[in-house]
């Protein structure tokens, strides 16, 4: 069966979410750079900025001169995530099989499904529309028989300036597709591939598709093998769903940045008690927390412990102080903290004849606090710490 | 070296060696046995560096000599021969020639320097044990050591010396096998205890020959055992081994007696309807009734079988794992089995009725947590059974189901 592959890219991704919220950063040069010093690496820009001489990883003072009315903003993960998350949900009605690249990035395995959505280009402007009509994000798209050449497609339109376009490459025409383009449009010929390609005189991919793998190989190593594969459209790896072990995360985001150690700590509480809770509800336990810090200057820090398997509040909370102390490294202010619970299992039907004894009592406040959480909500009951 | 000896003999001998070799070693040399040849005995020795198995066997010598030999190759083309004589010669010192009336081959050889030599240290006391005797022990508890390696104290069995009586104990945490047998130890043995590989007992095992007494020599870090043809050394386990006699119940007062036989035969069938994973089957006990439930939700089946049990107790119902049980139930050997219960989330205690005159057989095995589902149909279960007995209260007042252990069962 041949195979149709969708690669939807929302170009300037960062840039193109901050602007829905904020209409007026439209048609303006915008980067996205963390502004605490002059010598910040710019992340992303757009196209404006672009225009100006501004381009991602260059620094921001550097940005600022070529451009004095760039407009900054600082990143703002959270939202990318948030659009990134909506964005995913949106391609998933159309296939259950999809590959989630990177923040705007996303391939689509639409193999089989022509009944469904009436071809695959049919299906391609669907989701294109419904992510326009529900995110207000323009998404460029690329429809072809592999990964790689659907990305190189969606590169095509979206580089052009068309920023929701499509383009497909039909079956066999993959190598013709491919020729005139620039080989820095290939996925993995980065800055140092592409001068190592132009001291061979090679600029264009079908340069490139003409030179023999062995002598690719001769320049490149293995790489060349890759790339001689690459240039002729030839791309077997299939599109993989992401594969996430399954955890709990609990975040939050602090209304005011602090760097106060008690509130703090009591707020990584408050994290550890709905964690725990929704462990319990799920009859699982976990072996392994990992705190994040995330400081007001963008910096984060972490710490992580494994554990013998438990999910009562009374087990987990002498662990959460000591990985708390740990990933808590700096007197910097605290933006956000993020509590995960990871390696979760069953709990275990069989019962151990060495079990460690618990105490019944602790199992029994743990139930009723849970209890008490579900009718009055999840502050109407804490823990409390002796003076 | 050069002899001749019958192929099954030889057979037999490498069989009770080569079970030591391990399958896998970074050190090549441990893939090899050692002959040695000196007169007209041949020893053969095998080792992993924790385990050594030396057997001595007599043979036609034409030449002394020693060298060690991949086993595993020596053992399957031996294997394959028919039963003729067989001819062992050195070729030089890197090979030797296996040659029958058939034809010759050719195996690469290590010199016996290279082989590692096993020192076998005095130990600290000995005493002797008959064979069957200690076959019978063995076996009534290798089933229950643990594989979990992260607990090397649970890989062995427990043995510990008392002064009139010796104890195995193995355990994996979910059930649990002990045997006591009545002897006499030496005073310095008293309130020694050890752990023994598996693997060292089952070597035991093979070399063990009916009817003839087995001398065991214990010292500080090691155990042999000589046995008339052969000898045994074999690390010990170091660790702590769990308190095992914390967990045996001492209130469990339901007391269900019920044919051994029957019992597995109708496990055999209800488990086949069980989850694959958990193997998990429900026992109910009614008066003088035993229903043994299993279901597997994902595939829709379930079974129910009935048989007759000598169970006075108040109506009961406990999830437990069918291998397990299986397990337990097969290295019982009386015809009756008697289980002594308190309650779905303790351990139950199994034994035969009538013990031997010089040992006593203890197994536990701890039950499966019932599900949910499991629960709120054991509520109904009780309802129903509450109206039962309302309406024989009078003939059957003391079966009254306990409502704190259904409330247990649901917490």
């Amino acid at each position: 069966m041949t195979r149709n592959i969708i690669h939807i890219d929302i170009p300037d991704f960062h840039i193109a979410v901050e602007r829905v919220l904020e209409p007026r950063l439209r048609k303006r040069p915008v980067a996205v750079a963390i502004e605490t010093t002059t010598r910040s690496l710019v992340f992303s820009v757009s196209g404006e900025a672009r225009q100006n001489g501004v381009f991602p990883g260059m620094p921001l003072y550097q940005a600022l001169k070529n451009c004095p009315d760039l407009i900054v903003l600082p990143p703002n993960e959270e939202l990318y995530v948030r659009a990134t998350r909506a964005m995913m949900e949106i391609v998933s009605r159309f296939t259950p099989v999809f590959e989630p690249l990177r923040f705007g990035h996303a391939y689509l395995d639409m193999t089989g499904s022509g009944k469904l959505f009436g071809g695959v280009k049919d299906a391609a402007v669907k989701a294109q529309r419904e992510i326009r009509n529900r995110l207000r994000l323009n998404a460029g798209a690329g429809v072809a028989g592999n990964k790689l050449v659907s990305k190189v497609a969606s590169d095509v339109v979206t580089t052009s300036g068309e920023h929701h376009g499509l383009c497909d490459v039909r079956h066999g025409y993959e190598e013709n597709f491919l020729a005139p383009l620039r080989v820095g449009l290939l996925p993995g010929v980065k800055k140092k591939v592409r001068e190592q390609l132009l001291d061979l005189n090679v600029r264009l991919i079908r340069e490139l598709a003409v030179i023999s793998s062995e002598n690719l190989q001769m320049v490149f190593g293995r790489f060349g093998l890759l790339l001689h594969r690459r240039a002729r459209g030839i791309d077997n790896r299939p599109v993989q769903p992401p594969k996430r072990a399954p955890e709990i995360v609990e975040v939050d985001t602090l209304d005011d940045d602090s760097n106060d150690y008690y509130f703090l700590r009591s707020r990584i509480f408050r994290l550890l008690a709905r964690a725990a809770r929704r462990l319990r509800e799920k009859k699982l336990r976990t072996a392994r927390m990992v705190i994040e810090i995330h400081y007001s200057d963008y910096k984060e820090d972490s710490a992580r412990r494994r554990f013998t398997p438990c999910n009562d509040d009374a087990g987990l909370v002498p662990i959460v102080n000591n990985v708390f102390d740990r990933a808590l490294g700096r007197r910097v202010r605290v933006r956000k903290m993020t509590l995960r619970l990871c390696e979760l299992s069953p709990e275990p039907a069989q019962l151990s004849l060495f079990a460690k004894e618990k105490n019944p009592k602790l199992g029994a406040v743990t139930s009723a606090m849970d209890k008490i959480r579900d009718r009055y909500g999840e502050d109407a009951i804490r823990f409390g710490r002796a003076a | 070296m050069n002899f001749t000896i019958s192929k099954s003999v030889f057979y037999d001998a490498l069989q009770k060696v080569v079970g030591v070799v391990p399958p896998k070693t970074t050190i090549s040399i441990l893939t090899c046995i050692l002959l040695e040849l000196e007169e007209n005995t041949l020893r053969i020795t095998g080792t992993d560096l924790e385990i050594s198995v030396t057997l001595s066997l007599n043979v036609n010598r034409l030449e002394d000599g020693a060298v060690a030999i991949p086993a595993r190759l020596l053992l399957e083309i031996v294997r394959e021969l028919p039963d003729v004589p067989l001819n062992i010669a050195s070729e030089g010192e890197e090979r030797i020639i296996l040659k029958t009336d058939k034809g010759e081959y050719k195996i690469s050889t290590d010199p016996r320097e290279d082989f590692p030599k096993t020192n076998v240290e005095e130990g600290e006391f000995h005493f002797s044990l008959q064979s069957k005797v200690l076959d019978h022990m063995i076996n009534k508890t290798i089933f229950a050591v643990s594989a979990d390696e992260l607990r090397p104290a649970l890989t062995g069995i427990l043995v510990e010396f008392f002064p009139t009586e010796i104890r195995f104990v193995a355990t994996d945490g979910h059930r649990l096998a002990r045997i006591v047998h009545q002897y006499d130890l030496p005073p310095e043995a008293i309130q020694n205890k050890v752990i023994i590989p598996t693997k060292a007992l089952n070597l035991l095992l093979r070399n063990l020959e009916p009817n003839k007494s087995v001398d065991v020599q214990i010292g500080e870090d090691h155990i042999v055992f000589t046995l008339e043809n052969s000898t045994i050394y074999s690390k010990l386990i170091s660790g702590m081994y769990p308190n095992y006699e914390r967990v045996i119940p001492q209130d469990n007062d339901k007391i269900l007696q019920v044919n051994r036989e029957l019992l597995i035969s109708t496990l055999r069938r209800v488990s086949i309807f069980s989850n694959s994973l958990t193997h998990q089957v429900r026992f109910i006990l009614t008066p003088d009734e035993l229903t043994i439930h299993s279901e597997d939700i994902e595939f829709g089946a379930e079974a129910t079988e009935v048989i007759s049990a000598k169970y006075k107790g108040e109506w009961l119902q406990i999830g437990y794992n069918s291998a397990y049980l299986m397990d337990v139930l097969r290295h019982l050997d009386s015809e009756e089995v008697i289980f002594e219960l308190k309650n779905a989330v303790s351990a139950a205690i199994m034994y035969p009725p009538e013990q031997e005159s010089d040992e006593v057989v203890t197994m536990l095995l701890m039950p499966i947590r019932l599900t949910e589902e499991d629960a709120e149909e054991e509520d109904e279960n009780e309802a129903e059974s509450e109206h039962v007995y309302e309406a024989d209260s009078s003939t059957e007042e003391n079966e009254q189901p306990d409502e704190g252990d259904a409330k247990e069962i649901n917490e």
